[in-house]
C-alpha cells in the first residue's frame, strides 16, 4: 500500500525580483526521511521555508496534510522547524525556551513535554545558564528540541547536524532516524554527501533551484559515479600509459598534456580505479598523482542538472 | 530514476486547534517584554524625561508663569518630543526586534491567529510605556502647572501612547528604519506640514493630545481640533484598531525571515 503524502509541491517556484530561486519543483513526501541534497544557494532553505509557510510560493502549490501552510492556522501545529538562520531567545535558558514553544502549540503540560524535548536531544533541562552562553552545538539541539517538544506530523530541518561535533553528529542522526521510523515526516536538508548517506535512503537533489534528481540514495549515489568524469594522471611516460589505458583502461578518451601528464575521460571511474595500476605495471611507467579532477558535489550537481 | 514509491496526496486533516488567545497572549507578552525593555532604552528614555522634568523646575523658579505658559510648556515638550519619541522607540521595538533579531518564526509558526501576535506586542508596549510617560508628564505637569494640567497631562499622555504605539508598532513590522521614518512622521510631518491645514493637521495625533490637554486644563490656546474629550478618545480608538488591523494583514501576507 502506497503512504499517504504529509508534503505535496505542486510545480512550486520562488523568485526574488530577476533572481529565480526555486524553479517548478514537484515531489510528494510521505512518513519517513527524506533528504534535500544539494549545494549551497541551490533553494533548499527557500524550498524549506515554503513547505513551512514562512515564504509564499511565487507560483505552484504546497500542501501539508492537505492544507495550506501559510493560511491555516491550525496545521502550524503539526509542523516543527529548524531554520539555519533563526536565532534564538538569548537571555531565557533552555527549559523556558522549549516550554514557550509547547504552551504556544497548544501542549497541556508545555514544561513535562520541554524536558522530556530536551532530554532527546542529550541537553540538561536543569540547566540555569542563559541560551546566549550555549555552544553553537548546544543551541542547535536547543532548537531541535523546540521544533520536536509537539510532536509534529512534519519536521523540516535545515542543517541540522551544522556545528556539532561527531559524537553529537551521530547522536543528532540517530534521532533523525528515529523520529522518521516512528512515522513523522522528515525532511532534512544538507550539502553533505556524506551527511545524506547516513539520514535515510530517499533523497531530492536540488540543483540551481531545479529538481535535479529523487530517489533512493543509492541509486543516485550510482549515478554520480557513472557520470563522465576527468582524472589528472602524473607520470613518467605519459604517451606509453596513455596507448595502453585506451586498450584496458575503460577510458573514453585520453588527453597527452605533456611527457609526464595526461587527463583521462572516463564513464566508468570504478574500473579505471581498479585497471590503472595495473595497466601503469603493464606499461613500465611509474605513477605519481591520479587525482579527480571534478569529483566535487558541485561538478555532481552541475552533471545533474545538465542531463 | 527513482524507485521509492511517490506517496498519495493526502485528504485535508483535521487540525489541530488553535491556540486560545488567554493562553497564548500572556506568554507572548511574557517574551516581548525584557527584549524590548532594555536598561539602555530605559534609561536613555528616563534621561530624557528628566531633563524636561529639570527644564520644568528652571521654568517655575526663573519666572512666575501662568496657567497658561505652564500648559504650553507641558505641551510643547510633554506632547511635541516626549510622549511620541518614548512611544516611537518602544512601540517600534515590539516587533521590530523580533523581525530583526529573527525570532518572530517561534510566534509566527504557532498555531496562533496572527492578530494575538500583534496585540500582545502593542500590549508590551503599552506596559513599558503607560508607567514611564504617564510618571514622567505627571511629574512634569505638577512641576510646572497646577491639579487641571497634571490631570489634562495624564489623559492627553494616555491618548499618545496609545495612538503612537499602535502606529509605530506598525511602523516596527513593516519596516527596518522604523526610528528614521518615525522620526520623519513626528519632526516634519506633525511638526511642520500638520500646522500647515486643517487638514493635515486632523491627520497629525498631536492634534489630538494638544487638544484633550488643552480641553481638560482648560487653555483655548492648544485647541487645535473641534472635538470633544470623547471624540478624541472615539477617534484614537479608532485609529488604534486601523493600525493593529493594518499591522495584521501585514503580518498574514510578509515572508518571515
Amino acid at each position: 500500500m502506497t503512504a499517504q503524502a504529509v508534503v505535496v509541491a505542486d510545480r512550486i517556484s520562488k523568485w526574488f525580483g530577476d533572481v529565480v530561486a526555486v524553479s517548478e519543483v514537484s515531489f510528494a513526501l510521505g512518513p519517513g526521511v527524506t533528504a534535500l541534497l544539494g549545494p549551497n544557494g541551490a533553494g533548499k532553505s527557500t524550498t524549506l521555508r515554503m513547505i513551512a509557510g514562512l515564504a509564499p510560493t511565487s507560483q505552484g502549490s504546497i500542501t501539508v496534510l492537505g492544507n495550506n501552510p501559510r493560511s491555516d492556522a491550525g496545521i502550524r501545529g503539526r509542523i516543527g522547524l529548524v531554520s539555519q538562520e533563526e536565532e534564538l531567545f538569548a537571555e531565557q535558558r533552555a527549559l523556558e525556551f522549549v516550554a514557550l514553544a509547547a504552551l504556544l502549540c497548544g501542549v497541556a503540560n508545555p514544561e513535562a513535554a520541554a524536558r522530556s524535548a530536551l532530554g532527546v536531544v542529550e541537553m540538561d533541562p536543569d540547566d540555569q545558564r542563559p541560551i546566549s552562553t550555549y555552544s553553537k552545538g548546544m543551541r542547535q539541539r536547543v532548537k531541535v528540541a523546540q521544533a520536536i517538544v509537539h510532536r509534529p506530523d512534519l519536521l523540516l530541518l535545515d542543517e541540522p547536524l551544522t556545528g556539532l561535533d561527531p559524537r553529537q553528529r551521530l547522536a543528532m542522526t540517530t534521532l533523525i532516524q528515529q523520529l522518521g521510523a516512528q512515522g513523522m515526516c522528515v525532511i532534512v536538508s544538507s550539502h553533505v554527501l556524506d551527511e545524506v548517506e547516513r539520514l535515510g535512503s530517499n533523497v531530492l537533489v536540488i540543483a540551481q533551484g531545479r529538481l535535479a534528481a529523487q530517489g533512493n540514495f543509492h541509486d543516485i549515489r550510482a549515478l554520480m559515479d557513472n557520470r563522465p568524469h576527468r582524472i589528472r594522471v602524473r607520470t613518467d611516460k605519459a604517451r606509453a600509459l596513455a596507448s595502453d589505458l585506451l586498450t584496458y583502461g575503460g577510458v573514453n578518451g585520453i588527453t597527452v598534456v605533456d611527457e609526464t601528464e595526461l587527463l583521462v575521460d572516463t564513464h566508468q571511474v570504478t574500473l579505471f580505479r581498479k585497471r590503472i595500476a595495473p595497466t601503469a605495471r603493464y606499461s613500465g611507467a611509474q605513477l605519481f598523482e591520479v587525482h579527480p579532477l571534478d569529483d566535487d558535489l558541485e561538478s555532481v550537481f552541475k552533471y545533474l542538472v545538465g542531463r | 530514476m527513482t524507485n521509492v514509491p511517490t506517496p498519495q496526496p493526502s485528504p485535508p486533516v483535521a487540525t489541530r486547534p488553535t491556540v486560545s488567545a488567554s493562553t497564548a497572549m500572556p506568554a507572548m507578552i511574557k517574551r516581548i517584554l525584557p527584549a524590548v525593555a532594555t536598561r539602555g532604552r530605559l534609561l536613555a528614555l528616563s534621561a530624557v524625561g528628566l531633563a524636561g522634568i529639570l527644564i520644568g523646575l528652571a521654568v517655575r523658579n526663573g519666572d512666575q508663569i501662568d496657567d497658561f505658559a505652564a500648559t504650553e510648556f507641558i505641551s510643547a515638550f510633554g506632547l511635541t518630543i516626549f510622549v511620541p519619541i518614548v512611544a516611537l522607540v518602544i512601540a517600534s521595538a515590539t516587533l521590530g526586534t523580533l523581525r530583526e533579531d529573527r525570532t518572530l518564526v517561534y510566534f509566527w509558526l504557532r498555531p496562533i491567529a496572527r492578530w494575538q501576535i500583534v496585540l500582545a506586542a502593542f500590549i508590551a508596549g503599552l506596559m513599558i510605556l503607560v508607567p514611564l510617560a504617564g510618571l514622567v508628564m505627571a511629574v512634569l505637569a505638577a512641576t510646572v502647572g497646577d491639579g487641571s494640567d497634571v490631570a489634562g497631562a495624564i489623559v492627553a499622555t494616555l491618548v499618545g501612547v496609545v495612538a503612537y504605539g499602535a502606529m509605530f508598532t506598525f511602523l516596527g513590522l513593516i519596516t527596518k528604519r522604523a526610528l528614521a521614518w518615525g522620526l520623519v512622521y513626528i519632526l516634519i510631518w506633525e511638526g511642520f506640514i500638520g500646522g500647515l491645514s486643517r487638514f493635515a493637521g486632523r491627520l497629525s495625533i498631536r492634534s489630538y493630545t494638544t487638544s484633550a490637554l488643552s480641553r481638560i486644563a482648560d487653555d483655548p490656546s492648544l485647541l487645535t481640533n473641534p472635538e470633544t474629550t470623547p471624540v478624541i478618545i472615539v477617534i484614537t480608538a479608532a485609529l488604534t484598531i486601523g493600525f493593529l488591523a493594518a499591522a495584521t494583514v501585514y503580518m498574514n501576507a510578509m515572508e518571515v525571515d
